[in-house]
């Protein structure tokens, strides 16, 4: 006999399928229960942000390759949308630009501040989610420049804490900064 | 901790560049080397040899990365992950869970498998990697019989250049033709399943008949097959199209190369059925000679390889970053595939040591089929036997029957093994 007679199909995870259905069945279901109770209060809007907010940290979770830095990435993004989607719904003051994703913004770059301390000899992989952070955490700087959000202190602090964190890191690392670029760029 | 030391990488190869863009579970450009022994396989011992065959062709220690534009092999120090037989063979290789290799040692009863991404290598390097890993496993598992050396242990002449790239022409015209092929008709198998068909000739009673009718092994198993299909599959669908075989062709015969990466090309025969008057075997074999003839030459391959090299420099498709490729290449892909029937690929004789034959009773070699070529055909010969394998995911046996019946008919003892996905066929004789 040359091959195992019961072959596994690998159907892929089934759960994880029943679980995708259930929780698109109950975003329908509470946006129909808030359109119908109080239409002018968007807190159907809210849980659905926050369903997708779940999915997305659980899916990447199950990816056993990703590295630290690559989650905290992700979480930045993701919580600064799920911040956003929460204070669009609830009228859109703009606490999530002003308050919530520069305080998000310095805890990712103090947090890739110790990681690059602690693990500097394995520092060639988290460069380029190292680089992606710093360019994203110069969004506040943009937005009050363009005059979107009002000049904040905590604003100008997660733009300072950023530039911090690129001087550290380039002094520390520039050897596998340029060898990482190197490489992702090459043509 | 481990060491500040920036892992190495490489490029990838002007044709593995497609695989990785194009790949995924439907289309998986997995290939699967087999070798069936005498004996059942040790699990740890077949570890330690694949260890051991890893330290001599450190070049395949790898694993993918992304990159802006395209993707790039970077060195893997993980420990290589081995597991007994469970799935289809060939199936798209998950990185997650085979510790990034970009190749998959399993084992069944007798058999030791190695699926391999494409991207990695072709078949002949694979197969050079395959054998050194079955000669160390035989030595491994039968140390009392292996205390005197039977074979040097050379160090491997080879390197991981991209022979492509030496070898090309820049001013070679393009040959390709521009006419669609026949698509093989048919329900596919669910679920995802792989049907594997072995059919194991005695190479003595074929090589005779070759003889016979001067012509190579290669030539007359692709006559066969073109039989086949000609008359259960294109003519019950009235078929208008031409039965475009590729054959894929190690270009180490025609350049110079030490490569460990991949370095084909192929040539792709055109039979236009009723234009030709293609109704008899004869008929077919004589056309079959004459466009290997045509297409088998220095020139020929050279055209098409520089054609697919010019591509893949391209300062525009250069510059469009992966993700873009990926989308692109993926949505072109399955029309770009409408120009071929089916593949046949035959790696040809599998020498060994005389001493380590005694321990293998078979090698087999086989290809991924994808959604448009949904058979792919392979061969490989080893001692008197020649394996011919149809990888399908047809849910019919139609081709496959008939060409056993053609072979039989010519008198050429013949025996069928299969995966016992599509059954009918492996109860007859």
């Amino acid at each position: 006999m040359l091959y195992p007679k019961k072959i596994d199909a690998k159907k892929g995870s089934k759960l994880v399928k029943i679980l995708l259905i259930v929780s698109a069945c109950l975003s329908i279901v509470l946006l129909l229960i808030n359109k119908m109770t109080t239409p002018d209060m968007h807190w159907g809007l809210l849980t659905i942000a926050c369903i997708i907010y779940i999915w997305i940290t659980v899916l990447y979770a199950l990816k056993k390759n990703k590295n630290i830095a690559a989650h905290i990435l992700l979480q930045v993004v993701t919580i600064s949308l799920l911040f956003l989607a929460i204070d669009y719904a609830l009228g859109f003051e703009k606490w999530s630009l002003e308050i919530a994703i520069p305080i998000v913004i310095i805890t990712a770059n103090m947090i890739m501040t110790i990681l690059t301390c602690i693990s500097y000899k394995r520092y060639i992989r988290y460069v380029v989610y190292q680089l992606i952070l710093i360019i994203i955490s110069m969004t506040p700087m943009i937005l009050i420049t363009e005059h979107y959000i009002a000049d904040s202190l905590l604003s100008r602090i997660a733009v300072w804490v950023s530039v911090v964190n690129f001087i550290f890191s380039v002094a520390l690392c520039s050897k596998d900064i340029k060898a990482e670029l190197k490489r992702k760029f090459h043509m | 901790m481990k060491e500040n030391t920036i892992p190495t990488w490489r490029r990838l190869d002007n044709s593995a560049k497609i695989f990785p863009v194009s790949t995924g579970k439907r289309y998986s450009t997995v290939f699967r080397i087999s070798a069936v022994m005498k004996e059942n396989i040790q699990p740890y011992v077949l570890k330690k040899a694949v260890k051991q065959a890893l330290n001599r062709f450190h070049d395949f220690k790898v694993k993918m990365k992304q990159g802006m534009f395209w993707y790039y092999f970077e060195e893997n120090n993980k420990e290589i992950s081995m597991e007994e037989e469970k799935d289809y063979p060939c199936k798209y290789i998950d990185p997650y869970t085979n510790h990034d290799y970009l190749f998959k040692v399993t084992y069944f009863d007798k058999k030791i498998n190695m699926d391999v991404n494409h991207a990695l290598t072709d078949g002949n390097n694979a197969m050079n990697f395959f054998k050194e890993m079955v000669y160390s496993y035989i030595e491994l598992a039968h140390k009392k019989e292996f205390t005197k050396e039977y074979r040097t242990k050379r160090t491997y002449c080879y390197n991981t250049e991209d022979s492509y790239m030496a070898n090309y022409d820049k001013h070679a015209s393009n040959n390709n033709s521009s006419q669609k092929a026949y698509i093989l008709k048919g329900e596919t198998i669910p679920l995802g399943a792989i049907s594997a068909i072995h059919e194991i000739m005695e190479l003595e009673a074929l090589k005779k008949k070759c003889k016979e009718y001067d012509c190579s092994i290669t030539q007359y198993l692709t006559a066969i097959l073109i039989q086949s299909i000609y008359e259960e599959n294109y003519l019950p669908n009235k078929g208008k199209k031409p039965i475009k075989v590729c054959i894929p062709v190690n270009l180490k015969k025609y350049f110079h190369s030490d490569t460990l990466s991949n370095f084909f090309s192929y040539i792709t025969l055109e039979a236009n059925m009723k234009e030709q008057n293609l109704n008899t075997f004869e008929k077919i074999l004589d056309f079959v000679k004459e466009d290997f003839k045509k297409r088998l030459t220095e020139e020929e391959i050279l055209k098409t390889m520089s054609g697919n090299v010019k591509l893949g420099t391209n300062p525009f498709v250069k510059i469009i970053p992966l993700f873009l490729k990926k989308i692109i290449v993926r949505a072109a892909y399955l029309e770009i595939r409408k120009y071929t029937t089916i593949t046949f690929s035959n790696i040809g004789r599998i020498g060994m040591i005389g001493k380590y034959q005694d321990y293998i009773e078979n090698f087999l070699f086989l290809i991924a089929p994808d959604p448009v070529e949904r058979i792919k055909c392979s061969a490989c010969t080893f001692n008197n036997e020649l394996v011919f394998t149809f990888t399908t995911i047809l849910n019919d046996t139609k081709i496959e029957k008939r060409f056993y019946e053609l072979i039989k008919e010519q008198n050429i003892p013949i025996r069928i093994e299969s995966n016992g996905v599509l059954d009918v066929i492996s109860k007859k004789d």
